[in-house]
């Protein structure tokens, strides 16, 4: 389901140009990662509501916090960073948006872990799961 | 078993209202029934009439304007007060022979209007021709 909404985001920012994109649960150590610019995304926060059936599927809704975490190379500066989520991931997002998406927050931190500049856009989205029911 | 997950990314739709393009965030409606009971003699209930009641639909969305940013009260009031019946698509459904019943329209200082639209009909609510 988590991974489903990942890829569904990683897709419509990779039509945009952005590259790298990892996913936040691949497991990989922001060390190993791309030393440019590169563009993580992961769900911070969903909750789900009473499921919706049908003859032949149950809908699950839910509403989830997506977090596109763009890390800066060192010598980039926020400026630049900004002028990358400009013209790649906002084209993107503006794409997803809609009723039930929309972006929540942009914020601009410098993480000391890694030395670099990161760029966070929170995503709030809705959606549906759906589960095919077997006929028994 | 399988299951899947999808965003949804559905955008407001157009609706054309007369005149005016309200770009519909939110669709409501009902349908009644009037029912004229009288008692028995065995002390039950009978029905002697019945007649549907006008349906009504409400369209809510936002309307941005920067020529004329109230422009859609003018129209919208106007053509409350003059009906000339027209008819309403939204998504695959036609609702022929709508007239304004109420309509609110709120400039909360944005730049743009929260406008909601009631409508009612008389008629059967019709399946859209399909543009191929």
């Amino acid at each position: 389901m988590l991974n489903d909404i990942i890829k569904t985001v990683a897709d419509k920012l990779a039509d945009t140009g952005v590259s790298p994109v990892y996913s936040a649960f691949d497991g990989v150590p922001a060390e190993q990662k791309c030393r440019g610019i590169y563009t993580v995304v992961g769900v911070e926060d969903f909750s789900s509501t009473a499921p919706v059936y049908s003859l032949s599927a149950v809908y699950l809704p839910f509403r989830t916090d997506i977090s596109i975490r763009v890390t800066a190379p060192k010598d980039m500066s926020a400026e630049k960073l900004f002028g990358y989520y400009s013209s790649k991931i906002a084209p993107a997002l503006d794409d997803l948006s809609g009723l039930s998406c929309s972006l929540s927050k942009l914020t601009l931190k410098y993480d000391s872990n890694i030395s670099r500049l990161v760029l966070t856009a929170i995503l709030s989205a809705g959606g549906v799961t759906r589960i095919e029911r077997s006929l028994s | 078993m399988s299951a899947f997950t999808v965003i949804s990314t559905r955008k407001a739709v157009p609706v054309a209202i007369g005149s005016v393009t309200l770009y519909c965030e939110s669709f409501w409606a009902a349908a009644a029934m009037t029912v004229t009971e009288a008692s028995a003699v065995s002390g039950g209930g009978i029905v002697t009439n019945s007649a549907p009641r006008c349906e009504k639909i409400t369209l809510t969305g936002r309307i941005a304007d920067e020529e004329q940013p109230l422009g859609a009260v003018m129209e919208l009031n106007n053509m409350l007060r003059a009906p000339e019946p027209f008819d309403v698509e939204y998504r695959g459904l036609v609702f022929p022979d709508c007239v304004i019943q109420s309509f609110t329209a709120d400039d909360k200082g944005c730049d743009y209007i929260e406008v909601s639209v009631t409508l009612i009909t008389p008629e059967l609510t019709e399946q859209a021709e399909v543009e191929e």
